[in-house]
């Protein structure tokens, strides 16, 4: 019936796993730096599908979608370790400045368990495609943008001439914010003589608009969220005195100063409190999905062995043989650290995996509705669960924390990578195979590069933080103060003088749990999340949101798929090149 | 249930739960404010000159810091002081900051006339004249302590080494107007400060052990445990009565829902032979514009309206009788992409075959839904 092809359509092969590698390679140890310096890094997706244009379909001229897939999916998959390390490792180097007892951690275990938890959030994450891609349907703005992307060679002119418009003001928008001729939020609040604790204000962000319009009616519950956090649960709590300012504040400073309570000690433990139980009720809710996508996976598995083809995913006994192993070096990883026994060794890794199995949930849920990503929170759950179950062993607990928080990224990369593989048409095994086969490469960059610039000045001082030379002389350009890092030591040295929020976690995770009954999937973790993050993000995403309904409503769903996703694609794909672009070129001389 | 009951109980609940989740315990709260009243003493330590006097008249303003002591008072403090017991600590304090001078110790006396008698005879054995010895040298030297103490202090009342000052000299430098102030900052914590930022710092940081898990959940149930409790048990009845509501609206239109499943995916299984058929006689690099303005159109027109309603179907099977037959259609969907994407590479048959294979699983759904359906 079919032609023999004439040529190759390659997907699986050589050149894209290589320079996805190589892309990846680059990226993790520019987004190490990055990350150390701004606090924040930048997806990879959509730099390596545009090197892959220039590469694979331009200089090697070879058409692909499908190889061009993969080369970003190999690419983003090494890159994505570079967050989960510098948000956590950093607080181990930076506590041991103060503290001599935390200088001394053996390296070989740090290394493997980082690499356990990267193959760990890839098999873990696996068996769920079929329920968060086909039957939950996710957005993932990111992994659509991307698939925009890569289908641009065979869209109309029309949606090409979107993306570029959408990319175009993205650019505009972010060097404007970039060189200050604009605020990063803009408020309402002051201008309508409103209270700090009462804001009204827009995150100025192309690509978080984007996303909102991509999800419409979908992402409104994250909006509902924010507003219910904000503009209800803040004024209620400060006019019913549950926010008291201290007398000796002046006048001027009492409400900032109540907002800062608000969001800090209400609000946002709270928020992770609701992303925990949305998630746990979640994944009981979905267990007969995952249960039948499992069989499917097993029949799917079986008929390609009996028909003699490939099967369109990894069977099961791969995945479970890939976390039996990861599990294993998990273990031996945890047993290797100063100070713990066996059984301690053992719940560590149990545990370990379990939070890291739900925590992978959550953020491939919250990336999936929103683009926005809760990792620092998780990553603190995961301290302190590490921290009362080792009865306070900062290294372990440490060591856990990183190993989390790079599964989970994997986890929400997989995921939308497995989303844009599916509006392209590619197999999901052989992005699964390419993943997993270069998921360790990461961890070893990340880390490498991490303890480079840590022992860069030679005489034993700190390379980066605030106790840097750098940081000590106020060299802005030189100075790299691991923000992010810093968050997290601020959380174990309070742990250690046993100070965390564990009402509100409670609250929060039995409400969330109460509200994942309601037939909206997702519901407790968009409200969580909302709740989690600033409220100029959620209020900028809600009115993307409102705007989509809008134009469905007057256009129809046909406008949708074919103006307004091409156009929000661009905003992502825009604000992601421009703001890597701009950060390197201000790196390169030297500020930033 | 439908109506609007479920709705009003799930907001109600969550805004009740929330708010009482919020809120925090009373003794984390009283804390709390004492953590940020220390936070603003820090801040006031930092100050200088106007500033920290601005500050510090507010905070006493605010009763956080007790009355300050004045001038006056400080000053009879001091010389009660210098004129007490107490008064060789005092005058000791006063030399240390440099407002009396330095004396010459005993020891330091004895010391230096045993140097000095040690001179006299090198002079003596270099053949150089030695000045006349002083006999108060030699007595300074002497074994008996007695002896030795009287012929320092004779050297001591000539001025040639410094006398131990004594507390009517310090009594002195406070009738000084120009002194006085050093004078009084040099005695220190030895006088009446009133209440001091620093003082007030310092018990603020000693205090600030913190609740611990369980007396701050404590805390916190005593003052939200019903409210929140009552909330979200309103949260999980709206949650189960509308869970319930939207079966059996979703039962009643599981015929109609069902026949817009089985019609979508018959109605994609007839738009492909024609398709493939175009390929089949498709040249190496045909890019077949017109079948992928087709692909586009199955996408946009069948198969999104069908995703988009799948919550019906979901309510009226069951996620996993659901999961059973929308998998291999989601499968279809996929392998449509594929011949979209592989057509504008140029690859006709690649195409064809995920056409193929879109087909093949189609009738797998179709199959899935008369076994749930069955």
């Amino acid at each position: 019936m079919s032609q023999p092809a004439a040529r190759p359509w390659p997907e699986l092969s050589i050149p894209a796993v290589l320079l996805g590698t190589l892309t990846g390679v680059v990226l993790t140890a520019s987004m190490v730096y990055i990350a150390l310096k701004l606090g924040f890094g930048l997806p990879g997706s959509t730099v390596a599908a545009i090197l892959g244009f220039g590469v694979l379909r331009g200089a090697l001229r070879r058409r692909s979608i499908v190889e061009n897939n993969l080369n970003q999916t190999v690419a983003s998959g090494i890159n994505t370790a570079s967050a989960g390390v510098v948000f956590t490792l950093p607080a181990l180097l930076l506590l041991g400045v103060d503290d001599p007892s935390l200088r001394d951690f053996p390296l070989v275990p740090l290394v493997l368990s980082a690499v356990a938890g990267s193959l760990m959030g890839i098999v873990l994450i696996i068996p769920l495609r079929k329920q968060m891609v086909e039957v939950e349907r996710l957005r993932f703005p990111s992994g659509v943008a991307v698939a925009t992307l890569l289908r641009s060679p065979g869209e109309g002119m029309e949606q090409v001439a979107l993306l570029s418009v959408g990319a175009a003001i993205a650019l505009a928008l972010t060097l404007l914010v970039n060189l200050g001729f604009l605020p990063e939020d803009l408020d309402f609040a002051g201008p309508l003589s409103l209270p700090p604790w009462l804001p009204v204000a827009l995150y100025v962000s192309a690509a978080n608009l984007g996303a909102g319009l991509l999800a419409g009616r979908g992402g409104l519950p994250f909006a509902l969220g924010g507003l219910l956090g904000w503009w209800f649960l803040g004024p209620m709590a400060v006019q019913m005195g549950w926010v008291p300012a201290p007398a000796a504040l002046p006048a001027a400073e009492v409400a900032g100063w109540q907002a800062g309570e608000l969001y800090g000690q209400m609000l946002r433990p709270l928020g992770i409190g609701l992303l925990i139980g949305g998630a746990l009720g979640g994944v009981v809710a979905a267990a007969p999905a995952v249960s039948g996508a499992m069989r499917s996976l097993a029949a799917a598995a079986r008929e390609a062995r009996e028909g003699g083809a490939a099967s369109e995913e990894l069977p099961p006994w791969v995945l479970g043989g890939g976390l039996i192993g990861s599990l294993l070096l998990l273990f031996a990883c945890a047993l290797a650290l100063p100070g713990v026994s066996l059984g301690t060794a053992v719940a560590m890794a149990l545990v370990g995996a379990a939070w890291l199995g739900l925590a992978g949930v959550i953020v491939a849920q919250a990336t999936g509705h929103t683009d926005i990503s809760p990792l620092s929170g998780l990553a603190l759950i995961a301290v302190t669960l590490m921290f009362f179950l080792t009865g306070g062993n900062v290294v372990a607990s440490i060591l856990i924390g990183m190993t989390v928080c790079i599964a989970i990224n994997q986890c929400a990369d997989m995921m939308s990578d497995l989303k844009t593989g599916h509006l392209i048409g590619a197999r999901p095994r052989d992005q699964q195979i390419a993943q997993l086969a270069t998921g360790w490469i990461g961890p070893l960059v990340a880390i490498g590069v991490l303890f480079l610039l840590w022992n860069a000045p030679g005489d034993g001082t700190p390379g980066f933080g605030p106790q840097s030379a750098a940081c000590l002389a106020g060299e802005g350009g030189g100075c790299l103060s691991a923000p992010q890092a810093g968050a997290l030591q601020g959380m174990v040295e309070a742990l250690r003088s046993a100070d965390a929020p564990v009402d509100k976690y409670l609250a929060g995770a039995v409400a969330g749990g109460a509200l994942s009954i309601f037939p909206i999937g997702g519901l407790a973790v968009l409200v969580g999340l909302a709740m989690y993050l600033p409220f100029s993000i959620t209020l900028a995403y809600g009115v993307g949101c409102v705007l989509a309904m809008g134009l469905e409503a007057r256009w129809g769903s046909a406008f949708i798929g074919r103006r307004l996703v091409p156009f929000a694609a661009g905003l992502i794909v825009g604000e992601a090149i421009t703001q890597l672009g701009f950060v390197l070129v201000s790196l390169s001389r030297g500020g930033a | 249930m439908r109506g609007p009951i479920p709705m009003i109980l799930l907001c109600g609940g969550l805004c009740l739960a929330l708010a009482s989740g919020a809120r925090h315990g009373d003794a984390w709260t009283a804390q709390r404010a004492d953590l940020a009243a220390a936070g603003e003493l820090a801040r006031v330590a930092s100050l200088e000159g106007a500033d920290r006097a601005e500050a510090e008249a507010r905070l006493r303003e605010a009763g956080l810091l007790g009355p300050a002591v004045s001038d006056a008072d400080r000053r009879a403090a001091a010389q009660s002081l210098l004129s007490g017991p107490e008064a060789p600590e005092a005058v000791r304090a006063l030399q240390g900051a440099g407002l009396l001078h330095r004396d010459t110790s005993l020891a330091q006396a004895v010391a230096e006339a045993r140097m000095r008698l040690n001179d006299h005879a090198r002079e003596a054995k270099a053949g150089r004249e030695p000045p006349p010895r002083d006999p108060r040298l030699m007595q300074a030297v002497s074994d008996d302590p007695a002896v030795s103490e009287a012929a320092v202090r004779a050297i001591w009342a000539e001025g040639e080494l410094n006398p131990p000052p004594t507390a009517a000299d310090a009594l002195a430098l406070l009738s000084d107007p120009q002194r006085e102030p050093r004078v009084l900052a040099a005695l220190g914590d030895r006088l009446p400060a009133g209440d001091t930022v620093e003082a007030r710092l310092s018990e603020a940081r000693a205090a600030r052990a913190p609740l611990g898990p369980s007396a701050r959940l404590a805390g916190w149930w005593a003052v939200s445990g019903p409210g929140w409790l009552l909330g979200v048990g309103m949260v999980a009845a709206g949650a189960l009565l509308a869970r319930r509501g939207g079966a059996q609206a979703a039962a009643a239109q599981a015929a109609s829902g069902g026949a817009d499943f089985l019609q979508v995916v018959r109605a994609l299984r007839a738009e492909l032979p024609p398709l493939r058929l175009r390929l089949q006689g498709a040249p190496a690099d045909d890019t077949a514009p017109e079948v992928r303005a087709a692909l586009d159109r199955l996408r946009l027109e069948r198969i999104e309206p069908l995703v988009a309603a799948r919550a019906a179907l979901i309510q009226a099977h069951g996620v996993a009788a659901f999961t059973e037959y929308f998998s291999p259609f989601s499968a279809a969907e996929r392998k449509l992409a594929r011949a979209w994407s592989a057509l504008t590479d140029g690859q006709p048959a690649e195409a064809d075959r995920a056409l193929d294979e879109a087909d093949r699983a189609l009738v797998s759904a179709e199959a899935a839904w008369g076994r749930v359906s069955a």
